[in-house]
């Protein structure tokens, strides 16, 4: 297979935040990342983990779709750490990287299906999950699958 | 009532369900199982309920609430202008999303396991809440029977959410109005059709007092701005005298505890129920049904004119509590109470939300088994 490229266009003017085109769909992305609560926009990194999780959580929609195992509701909840995210503020003396170190997610399934059944697609999703494949090598993944009634 | 022995022993309500009832709730949410083939299932753990309790030997028993999805939301599906609303729709709704969120992840639930029955409309009764349960149970025991309802300040309080209700009542204080209504309805129905006891349920009472200033960690009430506690708890006896007022022929009786929801004891909330201990006095209910099981709810104390429904067994722990142990908390209690005055109960219900409980049955019958033989020797 010819090999795809997926293309995005990011303007940013002045302050103002990040203006992301990809294909009819635009949105909005503040600073890389933010330590106040308060801030209006959603940071780079909080995208970034919210990627990762829709990627997650897609993909285990897709797998059992394909598996007809119905699965009522999916939930994650994640949160990452960085190595050390004051050298992202350049603070001085510190040292290591600004990079994702860690990624905690518990993935909650709803579904009536039996749970092995379930454990199985979670597995292949997984495997062909291409951000968590992306990530795997890199940042410590804690990945925990809840299934509830 | 049959004539009861002395410290008589029943639970709270809640009873874990088996495998096949939640699968069997889950699919009647989503309209893939009728009524009927629910309620055959449902029948059937009930009565397996009653059976365990016979067995354990308890004096007055309860369904194990196996037909509700959690101890308060089930009303929902009985009145008009409520809606169910699963957390995850609510959290379009809330204000403080952050509070939230983070009451959300102390609980380690996931937001579409948890259901609110929210006010939408005009609140009104439109079948019986709990009258079906009550002619199920008495159909198949001799033994006299608890019913459990949400009570009428957590059920203002939580279907209250000011997004969407305010449309329909101004304040949550008129909601309160058509909630009294509906309560006491309900609890004519019950007492005709001969209920030996009707049991309130206020776990919203101690978070008024105990999270000052700190993670509010139940559920319910994150959903309602948050006046002054006095004035909330003087809301509350209100509402609830204006309930009962009148009727006399059942038991009546509040449950307050610290919350169910882990079994991680840290994440609940603790304190004496001291603070509380002028406005519960003035309810017009004969008993108190509290947790006295962990140290987390401090001394025993006394309440004038009310019989104590004293939780001597911790619903959420694998360890069971010993007959000795269980005897030590009794004398503790009939230091300040005459032995005709004091119930024996669990802390809490065994799965106050059907599809979190905090223990398996089989540790919910030695516990209560334990209870009784504590019982039988004080007696004796």
């Amino acid at each position: 297979m010819d090999k795809v490229s997926w293309n995005l266009r990011i303007v940013a003017e002045e302050k103002e935040p990040a203006t992301v085109y990809v294909r009819k769909h635009q949105f909005r992305v503040g600073v890389p990342l933010q330590f106040d609560p308060e801030y209006q926009h959603i940071t780079a990194l909080e995208y970034a983990l919210g990627a990762l999780s829709a990627d997650v959580v897609g993909g285990l929609q897709a797998v059992s779709r394909r598996r007809r195992l119905k699965l009522y509701c999916i939930e994650a909840v994640v949160s990452g750490e960085l190595n050390n995210p004051l050298t992202y503020l350049g603070v001085v003396g510190e040292t290591g990287n600004p990079g994702l170190e860690h990624v905690n997610m518990t993935v909650y399934v709803s579904s009536t299906a039996k749970e092995e059944d379930i454990r199985e697609i979670w597995g292949e999703m997984l495997q062909k999950s291409p951000l968590v494949q992306t990530l795997k090598p890199t940042v410590k993944l804690d990945f925990v699958l809840k299934v509830t009634a | 009532m049959s004539l009861l022995p002395l410290f008589p022993v029943t639970t709270v309500g809640s009873w874990p369900r088996p495998p096949e009832l939640l699968r069997a709730q889950r699919l009647r949410q989503k309209g893939e199982m009728g009524e009927e083939e629910f309620n055959k299932l449902a029948d059937d753990a009930v009565l397996k309920v009653l059976r365990l309790q016979d067995e354990a030997g308890v004096d007055m028993v309860t369904d194990g609430e196996q037909r509700r999805d959690n101890f308060y939301s089930f009303v929902a599906t009985k009145m008009e202008g409520i809606k169910l609303m699963t957390l995850a729709e609510m959290l379009d709704l809330v204000e403080d999303k952050v509070s939230f969120e983070r009451i959300l992840r102390t609980l380690d639930v996931p937001s579409y396991s948890i259901s609110n029955a929210t006010c939408i409309g005009k609140v009104k009764r439109a079948r019986p809440l709990a009258v079906q349960e009550l002619k199920f149970v008495r159909q198949h025991t001799h033994k006299p029977v608890k019913v459990t309802l949400p009570g009428p300040y957590l059920m203002t309080r939580s279907m209250y959410l000011p997004s969407v209700s305010s449309k329909v009542y101004r304040t949550k204080e008129d909601l309160g109005e058509d909630v009294i209504v509906t309560l006491r309805e309900e609890i004519y129905e019950l007492m005709e059709q001969g209920a030996d006891f009707i049991q309130f349920d206020e776990p919203v009472l101690t978070e008024l007092v105990f999270t000052q200033g700190q993670t509010r960690t139940f559920m319910c009430a994150a959903l309602a701005a948050r006046k002054d506690p006095a004035e909330e708890l003087e809301f509350a006896v209100s509402l609830i005298n204006r309930v009962v007022d009148g009727f006399h022929r059942s038991r009546l009786g509040m449950h307050i505890c610290r919350g169910n929801w882990s079994q991680d004891e840290a994440t609940l909330l603790r304190g004496s129920y001291h603070p509380l201990l002028k406005y519960l006095e003035r309810m017009k209910v004969q008993q108190l049904v509290l947790e006295y099981a962990t140290e987390r709810a401090g001394d025993i104390l006394h309440f004038e004119g009310k019989e104590l429904g004293l939780g001597v067994v911790n619903p959420r722990t694998e360890n069971i509590e010993s007959v000795e142990e269980i005897k030590q908390s009794i004398e503790r209690a009939l230091r300040i109470y005459p032995p005709d005055k004091v119930w024996l109960n669990p802390d809490c219900g065994f799965s106050s939300f059907s599809n979190r409980p905090v223990n398996s049955s089989d540790i919910a019958f030695r516990k209560l088994k334990n209870i009784v033989a504590a019982a039988h020797s004080l007696r004796t």
